[in-house]
């Protein structure tokens, strides 16, 4: 297990490189994640431990509070429309993107643009279109005759309106789509063009399984970013109508900061990452049947 | 020659700089912090001037005022910086979250600087108020400004369908008739104006709860009783109004305005609103011309007037770094002085009980309203569970109107979760 002088002087000269990634790391990631289990099984004001009450949090959490259940259907309600219905959109604007016609960058552009806007200004605007009197969407809807809904005013519409808002960002995994729609080899097509292959045939044996990789980064990212759901809610409803866009994130935010319970808070933030964890694991295991990697034996 | 020159010359203007700074620096006032989530005006300009008020009153203590993200119950920002020991000195918080912060940890407490300075705060303040600012018997925080509420009506609205705007009404039954008439449908569920939004504006459920005849907190028992037969009754009362008009054609209808130039009461949207005084201020901007009416808040009969108040108050984060200033700071911004001009130019009422006849002190005669239902004015529990019991009616009444709960059960719920909290902290 000797090391020669020189392969000393290289580890420490890598790790003194390393060192403000490691201090960085440990100091800013690491020991915060250990601290927040540590407070997960006490009783923490943010400020002060008034106790530590062991897996009391989490019983609570799973056994008593009717909020957190609400808040957990609600994400994953959430999670259930939103992510299928990203996918396809997504999935959808990248072809029409890969279009041969002259202006295509204009239009790439246009769907990218929505993400550079933080989404703080862009719910304030999506409040105004969703406006049941005055909004442009039920101004639309009425047109073709039907009386839109309270979009974020009533309880039955308010979690799908956020779903609905959720797609206006769907340029951006647009883009990650279109990169690797543009990576599939054209020589592919040609082959199966001379087989007399159908479009929707070239699509489900050549597209969809080249860029197989690519759905299943997008399926976990936006799992990830179903999970966390939070702006929409904390500001265009407030959580509201009815507790009806309490999400989860929303629900340990008030706990954290409003109701000076970061315990609880730190316990939810632990609960929801085993969940995002198996969900991903999940995910990821029951994927390797549908995903193709080039090169790979089948 | 001439280079020298300038170089002489820069010499001794960088020495006499240096001579002033240092002087400066031995000068130097002790800086205090302040901080708000007051960014709206008049109110935020108006703190500017306490503060420079402040400032050239004494030669100790310099105030730097900042203006922070936040509202009445969400203190992120607060409670980050005290646990980072970046707090400021003063904070302005909601009055009725006091006690609160001060289990939280997040305050000090101010009993020994109020005893240091031989003062007795009940003697200067509202009963109500001081009460806000105490918990466990150590002052937490000095009262600043309050407001109560009233129902405003449109008198136009009330002559157009044959009402005596002379005489709005005065009890639950008369304004349930009375928003009936007042309401204009387009179709069966849609509206061109409705009556009242019971929980439009400042429509709370501590507003109706009361109005009903009810009580929040049983304080010699340390006990919620916000199921009392009588609230309970108020959220039913709502849920009928849900009921007959439609609730999801009531809150399409509401969503679609906002504040001030979209206020659905200066649109003629709405006949009647239940709102508190700053509204005045509100309506001479956006609504100069329009003619309206401010009476007390409709109640149950025997109940008598009822109003209730709300309000601010400067408080000492924990690990302020100059609590003798922020001390300082917060009595004269609380006390006489800084109150007096809060009152003058922002129009809140005061909580100090040697102003509160100051009828000079409102820009509007109107305000007098407002100013009269102090005596009689309640004020929510002040327990550590406020922000959480706010919280947990709001959605209690959510859950009523949309017919989700039954009152009673909605109610029962509440208590549930809140007692269990409140006990952790007696």
């Amino acid at each position: 297990m000797g090391m020669t002088r020189q392969e000393k002087r290289a580890l420490v000269m890598g790790l003194a490189f390393a060192a403000p990634w490691i201090i960085g790391f440990v100091l800013f990631v690491a020991y915060p994640v250990a601290a927040s289990l540590y407070y997960s099984f006490t009783e923490f004001t943010g400020l002060d431990i008034t106790g530590f009450v062991g897996f009391g949090n989490y019983i609570e959490m799973l056994t008593r509070d009717e909020l957190f259940h609400k808040s957990l259907y609600n994400t994953l309600y959430y999670l259930s429309l939103a992510v299928p219905l990203g996918f396809i959109v997504a999935l959808c604007l990248a072809m029409l993107l890969n279009l041969k016609i002259r202006e295509v960058s204009i239009y790439r552009t246009c769907v990218y643009i929505p993400n550079i806007i933080p989404a703080f200004a862009a719910s304030f605007v999506w409040l105004w279109l969703l406006n049941p009197e005055y909004g442009l969407v039920n101004l639309v809807l009425e047109q073709v005759g039907i009386w839109g809904p309270g979009w974020v005013s009533d309880p039955r519409w308010s979690k799908f309106s956020i779903v609905l808002m959720a797609q206006w960002g769907a340029g951006g995994s647009a883009m990650i789509f279109l990169a690797s729609l543009q990576d599939v080899p054209r020589s592919l097509y040609e082959v199966a063009e001379l087989d007399g292959a159908s479009a929707w045939r070239k699509f489900r044996y050549i597209t969809l399984p080249m860029i197989s990789p690519v759905i299943l980064f997008h399926v976990i990212m936006a799992l990830f970013g179903a999970f966390q759901v939070f702006t929409p809610a904390y500001i265009m409803t407030a959580g509201g109508p009815a507790n009806s866009t309490l999400f989860y994130v929303l629900y340990l935010y008030r706990n954290a900061f409003n109701y000076g319970k970061m315990g609880y808070a730190s316990a939810m933030a632990w609960l929801l990452f085993i969940l995002a964890l198996v969900t991903t694991l999940i995910v990821m295991k029951t994927s390797a049947r549908f995903v193709y990697y080039q090169g790979e034996e089948r | 020659m001439r280079n020298h020159f300038r170089g002489k010359f820069l010499v001794v203007l960088v020495t006499a700089a240096m001579l002033v700074s240092l002087a400066g620096a031995v000068l130097a006032k002790e800086q205090v912090t302040f901080w708000t989530n007051h960014s709206g005006e008049p109110d935020r300009s108006t703190l500017e001037s306490i503060v420079t008020k402040f400032n050239e009153s004494q030669d100790k203590y310099e105030v730097e005022m900042t203006v922070v993200p936040g509202s009445e119950t969400d203190v992120a920002k607060l409670m980050t910086a005290v646990a980072a020991g970046t707090g400021p000195d003063v904070y302005l918080i909601d009055r009725f979250t006091t006690a609160q912060r001060a289990v939280a940890g997040a305050l000090t407490d101010l009993t020994p600087f109020i005893e240091r300075a031989g003062w007795k705060p009940q003697d200067e303040y509202l009963p109500f108020a001081i009460t806000e600012s105490t918990w466990a018997g150590k002052v937490y925080s000095l009262p600043f400004d309050t407001d109560t509420r009233a129902l405003y009506y449109r008198k136009p609205d009330f002559t157009e369908v044959g009402l005596d705007p002379e005489a709005p009404p005065a009890t639950i039954d008369e304004l349930t008739q009375v928003m009936d008439k007042l309401t204009k449908r387009i179709t069966e569920r849609r509206f061109d104006r409705l009556g009242l939004i019971p929980w439009m504006g400042q429509g709370w459920h501590y507003t109706w709860g009361w109005a009903f005849g009810g009580e929040f907190y049983d304080v010699a028992n340390q006990q919620l009783t916000v199921n009392d037969p009588a609230i309970v009754e108020s959220f039913a009362w709502q849920a009928d109004v849900a009921d007959k008009y439609g609730i999801a054609a009531i809150q399409g209808f509401a969503s679609a305005f906002g504040s001030e130039a979209q206020d659905p009461f200066i649109a003629g949207k709405v006949s009647m609103i239940i709102d508190g005084d700053w509204k005045i201020a509100g309506l001479k901007i956006f609504g100069p011309e329009l003619d309206y009416g401010i009476t007390n808040i409709p109640t149950k009969p025997g109940v008598g007037p009822v109003t209730w108040a709300g309000g601010w108050a400067m408080a000492l984060p924990r690990g302020a770094k100059n609590p003798d200033g922020g001390f300082e700071f917060a009595r004269f911004a609380a006390g006489p002085v800084g109150q007096e001009i809060y009152t003058r130019e922002t129009s809140h009422l005061p909580t100090i009980k040697a102003l509160v006849d100051r009828t000079d002190l409102l820009a509007d005669p109107r305000h007098e309203f407002f100013l009269a239902g102090l005596p009689f004015a309640k004020s929510r529990p002040a327990v550590p569970v406020g922000a959480l019991l706010w919280d947990e009616l709001t959605a209690a009444r959510d859950y009523v109107i949309n017919g989700d709960k039954t009152p009673q059960q909605a109610l029962d719920d509440v208590i549930d979760r809140v007692q269990s909290e409140l006990d952790k902290n007696l």
